[in-house]
């Protein structure tokens, strides 16, 4: 390792020294490193819960307690981010029904929960923490297929007539009997008009060379996907193969030329905030829910724009099936839907919000003619949802996507 | 060494004490990687049901690897540039803390930790705003008008310092700086001074003794800093993440979306494999480069 | 001609000056996001990310935990924290002694072990640890946490207190036992002390480690169980409230404190 040197005066001067340190150390080490607490470990305890892997089994009935994973930003909470604070929705429901509810904002991702959570758990026969989640239709849809929901106890909610009639006639539920609509969405362009200089109309406007590099596109497959669609000139209710791979083929070819920056989950209102970015594909709620001095503006693309929703299930084998059925029925009764709505601002599945609003007056009423939350009928013709696709072929999509959005 | 003659052999040995430590590291270090591989020579016959079937399929290596392959480079390269980078800055500061710093040396190196006594993710999300359009990086540029100067050079892109391949191999730097800066000064304190008083008074220059004993001496530091930098760097996306764009990918990133997006677990466990197997064979190599057997810093 | 014990030290005023101002631009780097951090959490965020300035407020200090899921991470990783740093210290240091003081079978296999999970990207480890758990059907929550945790950082402390072990001279302890002490009490009143501060290291650096894992525990946690990193991770999406940077600053304060006790504590006794 280290060199000797051979001159016998110099070793043995460095054998003093030696010795001379390593007392230094000695003591220096004895008298311990007093900046440590070592500490009572007293705080070792075993604290929290193991949430799921507990045997499967059938669905419990279960009315007293209530475990729901939900989206961020998606129910009315006071600043302190409690959401069972006075006033709050959650703390109405618990008043009225006695249910102690759990609310949890974990849901992130619709492919990393299905991975992490539904495949793994529920594919093996095993039960969730949750009793209710929230997924996007597509993944509701998948998980519907694969039934891995329990079937909704309809009689115990009668304000499951209120669900708006175009909910009814879906392909993959009929009625509506395996999941109740949460809140749905626009998925349109946002853009800093200090940072573009101008107003955006056209989806194609994201593919302007002015914009390199101030572009973000979204990791939702069908949202990205979609709008470029639109561009083009495809429909993506069609979901046609060929039309789906060009869109694919541009998004690529964009991503490699440095127009688009990154593709984003919800941080981009963090770049759109903090003027890294000029333009991006968006959610009208969380452009709704943005403080209005920043000036961002949203629209949908004069093409059309991506219309989906996010819908309540309960997971197979849910410990609390009766305490969800209560939770559904309190949503939908217009009044409680209507508070929802007025935070979130995303459009309502419930009939008679608009008239709640109205009624209430004030802001509420301001929100009432807001058009990305209440869509007239031409503005309507305009959205559509990404059709549906064979597994084989959505997987194949997904992981072409996937290696775009690196 | 007169430390070395008094190891105990052909005592009890020593298992009751290693017991508890290596059957830990067994269990939940040796048996998972023995799953892992398990699953990386499988194959899921349904993308949605959690079922694997072992066939000894060797095809996802050689699927991943095809897949893969420049965020495998990618990984390497900016960790390799992180790691030299790291050296450069962190060598000097290391020097001055051993030679010269005196009785404010354990006052400085408690202060080189104390940064990282915040939340990785806490300090990375800090040079966001850093680096970000509003932030102060890019006003001192713009105020000295250098923002064509170093897009020329390619600190920026397009005027941006932030989501850019230099924003996240600076971040990987900083985040890793010091895991090298500890070690070198670790080997460079346990220089004893009268070599270099000697080396003073046998050599002509300063820099020659620097580089005929400091430097060869200061070597078991840099190695160890190496390792600790460059492996954990190579497998960090989360500065990618949070500063880079869609085109400086690195292949944590990949492994997390083939375990969790496309739940695609034999994939993702041979691509592991394959990133482990880059590591292991370069530190074998480095060690061997630099002829020295220790792994501890 | 004895040459003289006290090292003179012969200044190169410029080469020295030199150091010295890169030593404070580096220091000035390190230290750069941290004066970003505090200084955040004096702002009132715009929008819903505290990453641009806007005003400056003392609400955030006044009521610093106001975010009721942020505090309860917290407390989540201070508890894995402390209990992994206090199993990882002891197995840990107990291979470190037995390692650096026997010749036995298997010492190859011991340091190689010891080693590997260093050099495996977390990712990995994580990953491997899910798949384990996975297949055991093992519910994941906080007990898989604490596991993980453990396993990582009883590399660290092994190599810390190895390293701070080896070279020691154990005669020592022959000295002690030949004397007529007993084994368990050279342990105690000679051994022991002499490697405190090696074992305190590691105890240290394990509870930091495990505080600020986050890749790892994403993997292990469940979706039961939330640390502090995770909420962090999650709002860097969605909404970055300034209590984060006022916890963050809280920590470092505490840090500080700590530091400057020991530092204060050791140039006393330098002075003595």
């Amino acid at each position: 390792m280290s060199e000797r040197p051979t001159d016998p005066e110099l070793a043995a001067a460095i054998e003093l020294a030696r010795r001379l340190s390593r007392r230094r150390f000695l003591t220096r080490a004895g008298l311990g490193m007093g900046a440590v607490a070592l500490g009572p470990s007293l705080l070792a305890a075993c604290g929290g819960g193991d949430g799921d892997g507990s045997e499967g089994g059938s669905a419990g009935g279960g009315s007293k307690k209530l475990s729901i994973s939900n989206w961020t930003a998606y129910i009315d909470q006071d600043d302190s981010g409690t959401f069972d604070a006075a006033g709050t929705t959650i703390d109405a429901f618990q008043k009225a029904s006695g249910v102690s509810v759990t609310y949890k904002e974990d849901y992130k991702d619709n492919d990393e929960y299905f991975n992490k959570f539904f495949s793994p758990v529920l594919g093996k026969g095993d039960t969730l923490a949750a009793d209710i989640v929230v997924p996007t239709y597509w993944m509701a849809a998948r998980l519907i297929g694969l039934d891995w929901v329990e079937e909704l106890p309809l009689d115990d909610i009668p304000n499951h007539a209120n669900l708006l009639d175009s909910y009814l006639d879906l392909a993959w539920n009929p009625g509506a009997t395996k999941h109740m609509p949460w809140q749905a969405g626009i998925t349109g362009i946002a853009w800093n008009p200090t940072l573009t200089g101008r107003d955006l109309t056209s989806a194609n406007d994201l593919y302007d060379e002015e914009f390199k590099g101030k572009v973000t596109f979204l990791t939702e497959l069908r949202d990205s996907v979609g709008l470029t669609m639109f561009g083009q000139g495809t429909d993506p209710a069609a979901a046609d193969l060929d039309d789906i791979n060009a869109a694919l083929d541009k998004i690529e070819e964009a991503a490699s030329s440095g127009q688009i920056l990154k593709f984003t989950g919800n941080e981009y209102l963090r770049s759109l905030e903090n003027g890294d970015v000029a333009a991006c594909v968006a959610w009208s709620g969380d452009i709704a829910q943005l403080n209005p001095d920043l000036g961002i503006k949203f629209a949908i693309p004069e093409e059309g724009g991506m219309q989906w929703f996010d819908t309540m299930v309960v997971p197979k084998g849910a410990a609390n099936v009766a305490a969800a059925a209560k939770w559904m029925d309190f949503i939908y009764d217009p009044a409680n839907a209507a508070r929802i709505t007025e935070y979130v601002q995303y459009l309502s599945p419930v009939k008679g919000v608009r008239e709640a609003l109205e009624a209430a007056g004030g802001d509420a009423a301001a929100l009432a003619e807001n058009p990305l939350l209440f869509p007239d009928d031409a503005t309507s013709s305009r959205l559509k949802v990404f059709g549906e696709l064979a597994q084989e072929d959505e997987i194949a999509v997904q992981s072409r996507f996937n290696d775009i959005t690196g | 060494m007169a430390a070395e003659s008094s190891l105990r052999t052909g005592r009890k040995a020593p298992y009751g004490l290693l017991s508890p430590g290596i059957l830990w590291l067994i269990l939940f270090f040796l048996v998972p990687m023995g799953s892992l591989l398990r699953i990386a020579l499988s194959e899921k016959p349904n993308a949605f049901l959690p079922d694997y079937e072992f066939t000894w399929k060797w095809d996802n290596f050689s699927n991943a690897i095809e897949r893969f392959q420049p965020e495998l480079a990618r990984s390497f390269g900016y960790a390799a540039a992180a790691t030299v980078l790291c050296i450069i800055i962190g060598y000097p500061l290391a020097y001055y803390l051993a030679f010269r710093a005196g009785r404010w040396r354990s006052l400085l190196l408690a202060l080189i930790m104390v940064p990282f006594f915040t939340s990785f993710l806490i300090r990375t999300i800090a040079w966001q705003t850093i680096l970000g359009a509003d932030g102060p990086a890019l006003a001192v540029m713009e105020v000295l008008s250098l923002v064509p100067v170093t897009d020329a050079i390619g600190l920026t892109t397009n005027g941006a310092f932030l989501n850019t391949p230099e924003a996240v191999i600076g971040g990987l730097t900083y985040n890793f700086a010091p895991f090298m800066i500890l070690p070198i000064y670790v080997s460079l304190e346990k220089i004893d001074p009268r070599l270099l008083d000697a080396a003073r008074d046998l050599y002509s220059r300063p820099s020659e003794a620097f580089r005929k004993i400091i430097l060869p001496l200061s070597l078991p530091g840099v190695f160890a800093g190496t390792l600790l930098t460059f492996i954990p760097a190579a497998g960090d996306f989360i500065n990618a993440e949070l500063l880079g764009n869609v085109r400086t990918g690195m292949i944590g990133s990949q492994i997390t979306k083939l375990f969790l997006r496309e739940s695609n677990y034999p994939e993702a466990a041979a691509l592991s494999f394959i990133f482990m197997a880059i590591i292991t064979v370069g530190v074998l190599l480095y060690a061997k480069v630099l002829g020295t057997d220790e792994l501890a810093a | 001609m004895t040459a003289s014990i006290v090292a003179t030290k012969q200044r190169r005023p410029l080469r020295s000056r030199l150091l010295g101002f890169w030593a404070i631009l580096v220091y000035a780097w390190l230290f750069a996001p941290i004066v970003v951090v505090v200084a955040f959490s004096f702002n009132r965020p715009a929008g819903k990310f505290n990453t641009a300035w806007n005003e400056f407020t003392l609400d955030n200090w006044a009521d610093p935990f106001k975010r009721q899921d942020l505090t309860d991470s917290l407390i989540t990783s201070l508890q894995v924290a402390a209990a992994a740093a206090f199993v990882a210290t002891i197995f840990g240091g107990l291979m470190a002694l037995a390692t650096s003081r026997y010749e036995f079978r298997g010492k190859g296999f011991v340091n190689i072990l010891t080693v590997l999970p260093l050099t495996s990207p977390e990712i990995v480890l994580g990953s491997s640890l899910f798949t384990l758990f996975f297949a055991r059907d093992l519910g994941l929550g906080f007990t898989t946490v604490v596991i993980a945790h453990i396993m990582f950082c009883l590399s660290f402390v092994a190599l810390t207190v190895q390293a701070r072990v080896r070279g020691f001279d154990w005669s020592f302890e022959d000295a002690a036992m030949d004397l007529g002490s007993t084994p368990w009490r050279t342990f105690r009143t000679v051994t022991f002390p002499l490697i405190l501060p090696g074992i305190a290291a590691a105890a240290l650096l394990s509870f930091a480690l495990s505080i600020d894992d986050y890749i790892i525990t994403s993997f292990v946690a469940g979706d039961a169980t939330t640390t502090f990193p995770m909420r962090i991770f999650n709002a860097a999406k969605t909404e970055i409230p300034a209590q984060v940077n006022v916890i963050a600053s809280m920590i470092l304060l505490v840090a500080v404190a700590l530091m400057a006790i020991g530092a204060w504590r050791t140039l006393k006794q330098e002075k003595a």
